[in-house]
């Protein structure tokens, strides 16, 4: 059997430049997803982000930027002790729009490793909600959603 | 590498929807709602022992749904899906302050580790994508499009 992985996508009503800009711009991120982030994802950085729901803050270390085409994140696993690695593509539609993917892999074969791949799994889906509600609408879809 | 599932894996996700719990579960029964941020067309509405059917048209995709419990304003519990892929989704509201913390629990996978460790997380993702957009029609009277954005008719991307 395979690690655990997953990927989940969701179609935004925008163009790839602002979707892309609304993921690595740290003023638009935290409009939507995060509590805070400490800077723009740059290739080879590691920036802090920091969750409503979590009282510590995350290093992501920044592996690969491809503007308005990749970006690919590592970060330690909810199971503690390894990283696990995240990829995002961005691609442009005929309608103007833009198709989002995201891809998280690397947790161990066990039962706490699959069950944290669910956890970011749910997360990333419901970060990518949030970013069509902030980008479409202007709302933060995300804010009130946790107690 | 292999991996052995000692326990079978369930769905449980959730999320805080700032509307009485009347409100919600008044969403989920009443079709006239839930078509505005999950299915597209069902049979009828939700009711104790009720077997509806619910379409999700633009997908041309459906599935036959069994309540079996149902509980006003508190908790349903409903089995759907393939014939021989039958899961039990259970939806609890929790009341908080005078809002909805809802938690959706699905379990009752079968299949091949594989296949259990994938469903799950394609309906983890299911079960939150439905949150977000009842979310924002409940809170904002948005319709988000995120179920009908989610597989664009007719893209093919690599995977």
């Amino acid at each position: 059997m395979e690690q655990p992985r997953f990927e989940v996508q969701l179609k935004i009503q925008k163009p790839v430049a602002e979707v892309f800009d609304a993921v690595v711009n740290p003023k638009k991120l935290t409009g939507y997803f995060t509590r805070t982030a400490s800077g723009p994802l740059v290739e080879g950085a590691t920036v802090r982000w920091s969750f409503v729901e979590f009282p510590e803050e995350f290093p992501v270390r920044v592996r690969e930027v491809v503007t308005n085409q990749r970006i690919v994140l590592e970060w330690e696993s909810m199971e503690r002790g390894y990283d696990t690695r995240v990829e995002m593509t961005f691609a442009p539609l005929d309608d103007g729009a833009t198709m989002v993917q995201i891809r998280e892999s690397g947790w161990r074969p066990t039962p706490k490793g699959v069950e944290a791949s669910y956890g970011n799994c749910g997360g990333w889906m419901h970060m990518m909600c949030c970013m069509k509600a902030y980008l479409e609408h202007g709302i933060n879809l995300r804010a009130g959603g946790v107690k | 590498m292999t991996l052995a599932l000692t326990v079978t894996p369930v769905v449980q996700v959730g999320m805080l929807i700032r509307r009485p719990p009347a409100d919600v579960f008044r969403a989920f029964v009443d079709p006239a709602i839930t078509t505005r941020f999950w299915f597209t067309r069902s049979s009828g509405e939700l009711a104790p022992g009720a077997a509806v059917r619910w379409d999700w048209e633009m997908y041309g995709v459906g599935t036959d749904v069994q309540v079996t419990a149902f509980e006003e304003a508190s908790r349903l519990i409903f089995e759907w899906g393939a014939p021989d892929a039958r899961t039990a989704v259970e939806v609890r509201l929790v009341p908080w302050q005078e809002h909805t913390y809802v938690r959706i629990n699905e379990r009752g996978f079968v299949g091949t580790g594989d296949q259990i460790v994938a469903r799950v997380a394609d309906s983890t993702g299911g079960f939150l994508t439905m949150l977000c957009a009842m979310k924002a029609f409940l809170e904002h009277g948005l319709v988000l499009t995120v179920v009908l954005d989610h597989h664009p008719a007719g893209l093919e991307l690599q995977s």
